[in-house]
């Protein structure tokens, strides 16, 4: 119940001779553990993304080649990230392993095949004995790739093939069964079309479990201790899974007051809390929470930097509908251009290291600037780039900020279909 | 009791948890919220963080998982009209909301009265040039200062007050955007960063390396008030206290300096009219009695979760109480259940509150510690000694360092360490005091208090006393020391190459065994009934009697940390 923290103790507590309630502690370690869960699942005939227990550098290029980069590197036991990268080539392979190592000390490092383009999918549930009690499946805005933690997570799943969920429960049943789970746990996916792998389990409380029970009004930690207790719980009415509501819960971060940090999205969470809104559709939840997390709504002014041609590709849409809805755009060159040929036009603004006007970071001092979408070249480099100082400046100076390119779509999206004096103040009870 | 009529209260909660604004706010509204429904009053709350435990179905009568901004809490007003607000109880996020809706006339036009502390009370302690106006109209210390609306302003009143100057954002959460600048370039730079948040900072003579203090103290509206608990800075001023290491009560000051600190906190909030409870911090001379009057927190703060949890005392709850009319007398601690709510609690045991920081998280951020709070989580330990305390501390952040004996943290530039803080500042110490620095070469560098530093030293002390032993010739005398100074038997293992599990076995053989102490804030004048307990070496019976065999030990998450955090409470 106190997350990755106690369940560590579980085995050591149970040697010393202390009865653990819920899931067995071996049980526990089978789940930890990434050799016996996976050889779990392989009985299970469960998928995974392709992985391997590494001890030197040598084996683990060999085994990044033979997967294909990306790759997902990260040390067993791994509690928010730590340590965790995703190695684009043979070189940030290194780079990262080195890393991994000063922090796991005596603890082997996983690689694994990074999926791209993939959704993340989570379930958070309760069982008995092996028997699946109650479960919540919630999808991740962003892709996969973004942590957990981080993440915006939409409940009930808006956008996730049927097929998908039903292959979800499936697995998760299995699972259950199969390490006798009595308490609450977790499992995460990545699902790309009806594809479906597991990620991660863990067998304790999520930090998704008051998202989950607030939303349903089942109140999964309840539960999940009377059966702990080895106490009835009464059947859970099917209807009670189907809502006319949607949840979402949203981030926080934190980067104003850490000087210089790089306020960017990746596989180590950086968010220091989070909320949650309720609303009629996925567009009214999601603007209430961003606001909860102190966004403010663009009126005039956006900054463009949309990263490569596949992504300012992908935004195109996105941009289009900003266009109509009478935004106007400032942009770095190449994302001018790229605006240009698809007639629309943006004021071009040097990069700041170009050091001349007029400048990006000028331009958000000055506060011209109400919203940036910045959307990364590359997830995972640490250079000392145009695009870390745009981003950087604009936390320093309280501009808003986007860095993930489907959460700038989904946004536009609802900006253009919702208004924010529209959205509703109901109170919890009156969803229902 | 005064009557008040009130039927339906609006309390607003403080949101997503962040630096600056963590778990204490939902202890304080929870408590709230309990203190209100306790008098047959409806709450309603406002609160998007849905992880909390006050927004769980069976405290409030009405959850709004809504952003706390003023056009939404004024929708819900309209909606709900509540006969009252609180404001305090929600940190900065709902006092700033709570001034805005106020100006705005927005309580006025549906008819809210602001409980507690009026709000032209919050704006006297929250605008500097009003605050600095209030004390010295009974001729108090406060640091000169000014409040500007211009960085050319800026530099003007700094050349005046003399360099370095310290530079604060008035209406701030956790010290947000403040700092120190040396020269009129740096200043110029933390200004320019500052209005971009603000349209008003303030200027103001800068204290580094006076000690800090704070107390805890409230007040009912019959003008009764207690000094509920007094905390100390094991760092000095110019270090955020959200980032300090924090002792209750406090640890170096002789009984004057307390005493005066302590009416000059009764005079200050007697003085505001502050009803309900308030956080007073201090600067004190280390050379005189010297002292300024650093800030007044008009609402429960992260101080206020500390001192609650210090002393048993249950500050928001009584706070609550306070602010619906009662007066100190007629409101039971529920906590000790014994006294009433105006005994001043008195410590026989001393706590350690530890910052946990996460900053290897995050790319290319600076890994110093200064005016401006960084750290994401705390703990806080109990113990006999203010070594042992420390040392639990230490461990319970869970940092994978075993306590301050054994920690092995390497420093290129250990003066550079000391007199730059970072988050490994108290390791630097341990390291320079085992390299051989005096105790005062280190407060030279450090403006840590000799006191602290002499302490530390007796944990350096009793680390080489250890190395001379192996486990089998360990005289329990000398492991009884260890132990009372907070060495974990990990530690110990360390220090005389055995194994903690060895360690166990052998100190259980030799009878050194840990007692569980009930936190007694009554001075022995009554019998202690409070659930606060702790285990220490430095006792010699227990407390409780361990009769009920059908008991669950329930394991928590511990600090706060980048990816476990309230929705683990």
């Amino acid at each position: 119940m106190g997350g990755q923290i106690p369940n560590n103790l579980a085995i050591p507590l149970h040697e010393a001779g202390i009865k653990i309630l819920g899931t067995s502690p071996a049980d526990i370690d089978c789940a930890e553990d990434r050799h016996k869960f996976s050889q779990l699942l392989d009985t299970l005939d469960v998928d995974q993304p392709l992985w391997n227990e590494l001890r030197s550098m040598d084996e683990a290029e060999v085994f990044a080649e033979k997967v294909g980069y990306p790759v997902l590197v990260r040390p067993s036991y791994v509690l928010s990230g730590a340590a965790m990268s995703i190695a684009l080539s043979k070189q940030e392979l290194r780079t990262y392993l080195k890393k991994a190592s000063d922090v796991g000390k005596e603890r082997p490092v996983v690689i694994s095949k990074f999926i791209t383009n993939a959704k993340e999918i989570e379930i958070d549930a309760v069982a008995q004995k092996g028997n699946l009690y109650c479960y919540a499946i919630s999808e991740h805005v962003e892709n996969a790739g973004v942590h957990s933690g981080d993440a915006t997570i939409v409940l009930p799943p808006q956008r996730t093939y049927l097929e998908t969920m039903r292959r979800i429960k499936n697995i998760t049943r299995k699972i259950a069964k199969s390490l006798r789970i009595t308490g609450p746990f977790n499992i995460q996916f990545i699902a790309k079309d009806n594809d479906v792998k597991v990620i991660e389990c863990n067998l304790r409380a999520s930090r998704s479990f008051p998202f989950v029970s607030k939303v349903y009004k089942i109140n999964f930690v309840d539960a999940a201790t009377k059966v702990m207790m080895d106490k009835r719980v009464p059947p859970i009415d099917r209807s009670s899974f189907d809502l006319d509501y949607v949840g979402v819960k949203a981030s926080q971060f934190s980067f104003t007051r850490l000087k210089g940090s790089d306020p960017i999205l990746g596989v180590e969470m950086t968010s220091t809390g989070e909320v949650a809104c309720l609303g009629d559709d996925f567009n009214e939840a999601f603007l209430k929470s961003l606001l909860s997390v102190g966004f403010v709504l663009p009126k005039k002014n956006i900054l463009l930097s949309t990263g490569p041609l596949e992504s300012k590709m992908e935004f195109l849409e996105s941009t289009k509908m900003l266009e109509t809805m009478g935004f106007s755009f400032f942009a770095t060159k190449g994302t001018a251009d790229f605006l240009k040929t698809h007639g629309m036009s943006a004021e071009v603004l040097y990069w700041p290291l170009d050091e001349k006007e007029p400048n990006t970071l000028s331009y958000l001092a000055d506060r011209k600037i109400d919203l940036v979408i910045n959307i990364p070249k590359n997830i995972e480099r640490e250079e000392l780039d145009n695009d870390y100082l745009i981003r950087r400046k604009a936390v320093d100076c309280n501009v808003p900020l986007i860095t993930n390119l489907q959460l700038a779509k989904r946004l536009v999206e609802a900006l253009y279909r919702t208004k924010p004096e529209e959205l509703k103040v109901k109170s919890w009870d009156e969803y229902t | 009791m005064q009557n008040m009529k009130i039927k339906k209260v609006l309390i607003l909660g403080s949101g997503a948890i962040r630096i600056g604004q963590a778990g204490e706010f939902d202890y304080s509204g929870s408590q709230a919220i309990k203190a209100l429904k306790e008098e047959g009053i409806k709450t309603v709350l406002i609160n998007p963080n849905i992880a909390t435990i006050q927004t769980s179905d069976y405290l409030a009568d009405k959850v709004y998982f809504l952003p706390i901004e003023s056009g939404f809490v004024e929708k819900v007003i309209k909606k709900e009209k509540p006969d009252g607000v609180l404001l305090s109880f929600g940190g900065q996020t709902a006092l700033n909301v709570g001034v805005e809706l106020f100006e705005c006339g927005v309580f006025e036009k549906y008819h809210v009265k602001v409980l507690g502390t009026s709000v032209e009370v919050i704006k006297n302690t929250e605008d500097r040039d009003r605050f600095v106006k209030k004390i010295q109209e009974i001729h108090l210390n406060v640091p000169p200062s000014k409040a500007v609306s211009t960085v050319e302003d800026a530099i003007c009143v700094a050349k005046r007050i003399g360099y370095p100057v310290m530079c604060r954002i008035a209406y701030a959460l956790g010290g947000l955007g403040s700092g120190v600048a040396y020269t009129e370039k740096q200043l110029q730079d933390l200004a320019k960063k500052a209005f971009s948040f603000t349209k008003q900072i303030l200027i103001e003579e800068y204290l580094g390396g006076w000690k800090e203090l704070e107390y805890e103290v409230v007040r009912d509206r019959y003008d009764n008030c207690i000094v509920v608990c007094s905390m100390e800075n094991v760092d000095p001023m110019g270090i955020h206290t959200g980032e300090s290491i924090v002792t209750a009560p406090v640890q170096t000051l002789m009984s004057s300096e307390n005493f005066m600190l302590r009416s000059l906190a009764i005079k200050v909030i007697r003085h505001l009219g502050i009803i309900g409870e308030c956080n007073i911090q201090f600067a004190l001379d280390p050379k005189s009695e010297d002292y300024r009057i650093i800030e007044v927190n008009a609402r429960l703060s992260r101080s206020s979760a500390l001192a609650s949890k210090a002393t048993g005392y249950p500050l928001a709850f009584i706070a609550a109480k306070l602010v619906l009319g009662y007066s100190l007398t007629e409101i039971q601690n529920m906590i000790t259940g014994e006294t009433s709510a105006c005994f001043e609690p008195a410590l026989d045991y001393v706590v350690v509150k530890y910052p946990r920081w996460d900053l290897q998280k995050f790319r290319r951020v600076s890994q110093t510690i200064g005016s401006e709070m960084k750290s994401v989580g705390e703990v806080m330990a109990i113990g006999r000694s203010f070594e042992e305390a420390l040392q639990k501390a230490v461990r319970m952040l869970d940092v994978g360092l075993p306590g301050l004996a054994c920690s092995d943290c390497v420093f290129s530039d250990l003066e550079k360490e000391l007199k730059e803080p970072t988050d490994k500042r108290l390791f630097a110490i341990m390291e320079a005091l085992r390299r051989g620095y005096s105790i005062e070469t280190i407060t030279k560098l450090s403006k840590v208090d000799p006191w602290f530093i002499a302490k530390i030293q007796n944990i350096v002390t009793l680390e080489k006393v250890l190395q001379r032993y192996s486990l089998s010739t360990l005289p329990a005398a000398v492991l009884k020391e260890v132990k009372q100074k907070g060495f974990s038997d990990q530690q110990i293992a360390l220090l005389v190459k055995s194994t903690a599990k060895d360690v166990r076995v052998r100190r259980k053989k030799l009878g050194v065994i840990p007692f569980v102490k009930q936190i007694d804030t009554l001075a022995a004048e009554y019998p202690a009934k409070t659930n606060y307990l702790y285990l220490t070496y430095n006792a010699c019976n227990d407390d409780i009697v361990f009769k009920d065999k059908n008991q669950v030990v329930v394991l928590g998450g511990g600090a706060y940390r980048i990816g476990s955090s309230v929705e683990f409470d």
